[in-house]
């Protein structure tokens, strides 16, 4: 399924709008390329490294 | 399909690893190289094998009001029925059951009240006699692995 609205009731406490933006674009199909990550943190505005602690978070996070 | 595609399959399903390459790692494993491990991806994905590659998350935690909704719909409004249905975006599933409740689907919405309304829609559709709502109780396992490479002994080729 693909989250356009993600709800703000309850998920808007816990994580924030990048994060949002994050899991939007995670919904869809990842790039295939040597380094896929780097493509959406790009188009995110935003460095890898953010990219990558932010997923690895949301998941421990369990989302 | 050739057999390191069974291998990529097998190996795609248990996920992607959160660091910069994700692929080199997958082909080292596999033995081959990154460019030939996302030449197959991209032409698994092409004939269909591969659905979605990309990350999966749990709509309760997002928020999401989600259930499975049974109906006994007759048979000639079925198709029709079944399409409106579909067009709802939080509709992940949906399919015909050999059974009088002949038509199941999963619902995700944003709010109880997105459901109501948009079930109470459903309800009234001409040929639909029954709807019930059954949400999910107790979680017991969400998992699926298509295994597609044999082990070594069960190879009868």
């Amino acid at each position: 399924m693909i989250m356009n609205n993600i709800s703000d009731k309850k998920f808007g406490e816990i994580v924030d709008e990048l994060d949002k933006k994050i899991i939007k674009v995670l919904e869809t199909d990842i790039p295939l390329n040597l380094n896929p990550y780097q493509k959406i943190a790009e188009d995110l505005n935003i460095d890898r490294a953010e990219l990558l602690t932010r997923l690895q978070k949301l998941k421990e996070k369990k989302f | 399909m050739e057999k390191i595609d069974n291998k990529i399959l097998d190996r795609l399903q248990t996920g992607l690893k959160l660091e910069a390459s994700p692929f080199q790692k997958i082909a080292a494993e596999l033995g081959i190289e990154a460019e030939e491990l996302l030449r197959r991806i991209k032409k698994l994905k092409k004939e269909g094998y591969i659905r979605r590659l990309g990350g999966i998350f749990r709509s309760s935690r997002l928020g999401y009001k989600s259930t499975l909704v049974a109906l006994k719909v007759e048979e000639k409004n079925f198709y029709q029925v079944a399409e409106i249905i579909n067009q709802h975006s939080g509709v992940t599933h949906n399919y015909r059951r050999d059974h009088q409740l002949n038509l199941w689907f999963t619902l995700s919405t944003t709010s109880e009240l997105e459901q109501d309304n948009f079930l109470a829609q459903i309800k009234a559709l001409p040929g639909v006699k029954e709807l019930y709502q059954l949400p999910k109780e107790k979680f017991f396992k969400l998992n699926v692995f298509f295994k597609m490479e044999e082990e070594a002994g069960d190879d009868h080729e």
